[in-house]
């Protein structure tokens, strides 16, 4: 509160701009999209970039239970780092038992699929 | 049902009558209510909110308690009668989103934010987000007049950073 939050004097005198949202805003806006979307936005201005990066856009671009798809032995800076090492790196995990497929990404360009079958969760690419 | 109303005043002086189980959607809103939060009108007032995003604010709090109505006189609904109700909701929410320009939508963003109404917030940033989708950072400032404060050096490492997006 108490912040600018784009509203004129006279509301309908001042137009408001994308420039009149805050950071977070933007990284909540960017969580609608898709991650090659939240890399791409990186170029428009040193505020997506910063929004592009933030953990709000990355947790959502993550399988609800990702937690128990990362060994406790790995430790990521960021939600973003963690989303691309899953993508690089497959991790087999125990304790899988029915078959469950589930697109981590929209983007075609990088759709990545983890079952949860047999006795063990596959990770992999369908690029 | 019974009608319990109150009244909100935006930051330029208009005021509203709403349903109060309708306002009780904005937190902050819920908060001022408790703890009688009005001004000389017996208005509560908004600073943040000017009057034509306060009535497109209401317009949505209160298409949404009457769905919320439904929902208790429907709790035995079929799957298809649950279906359709929620695609007229979407298709509603559509309509709304439609009429509005992005300026509009970027208000009513600061606004949803300001209240604290996570169901508006969400339907807002889903619009604004649809116009992101698939365009090129050009395509992007072009739309929202952003300008690009990147050097050629500092855009270039971005691109290296996040390659496989640009592929």
């Amino acid at each position: 509160m108490g912040q600018n939050h784009g509203v004129g004097s006279r509301g309908e005198t001042r137009q408001s701009s994308f420039n009149d949202l805050s950071e977070y805003c933007i990284s909540n806006i960017l969580s609608f999209t898709s991650p090659r979307d939240a890399c791409v936005v990186a170029l428009v201005s040193k505020t997506f970039k910063s929004a592009a990066k933030s953990d709000i856009v990355w947790e959502k671009f993550l399988p609800p239970d990702y937690s128990s798809l990362v060994p406790q032995s790995r430790v990521f800076s960021s939600k973003k780092e963690l989303y691309l090492a899953l993508c690089d790196d497959p991790v087999p995990m125990e304790d899988g038992k029915k078959v469950h497929c589930m697109y981590l990404s929209i983007s075609f360009l990088f759709p990545l699929v983890y079952m949860i079958g047999e006795p063990m969760i596959k990770l992999e690419f369908i690029c | 049902m019974s009608s319990n109303m109150i009244m909100l005043k935006s930051s330029d002086g208009a005021s509203f009558e709403i349903e109060e189980a309708a306002a009780r959607k904005s937190k902050i809103i819920a908060n001022m209510i408790e703890v009688e939060c009005v001004d000389e009108d017996k208005a509560i007032p908004l600073q943040n909110v000017t009057g034509n995003i306060l009535a497109l604010v209401i317009e949505y709090c209160n298409k949404h308690i009457v769905d919320d109505d439904d929902d208790v006189a429907t709790e035995e609904a079929s799957e298809e009668e649950e279906e359709a109700k929620k695609k007229k909701v979407d298709d509603w929410e559509a309509e709304f989103m439609n009429s509005m320009s992005l300026e509009t939508m970027f208000e009513l963003l600061l606004a949803a934010n300001y209240l604290n109404i996570k169901s508006l917030i969400d339907l807002v940033c889903q619009t604004i987000a649809n116009n992101i989708k698939d365009k090129t950072p050009e395509e992007v400032r072009k739309i929202f007049s952003i300008e690009n404060d990147f050097t050629p050096e500092e855009e270039e490492e971005i691109r290296k950073e996040n390659a496989w997006a640009f592929g």
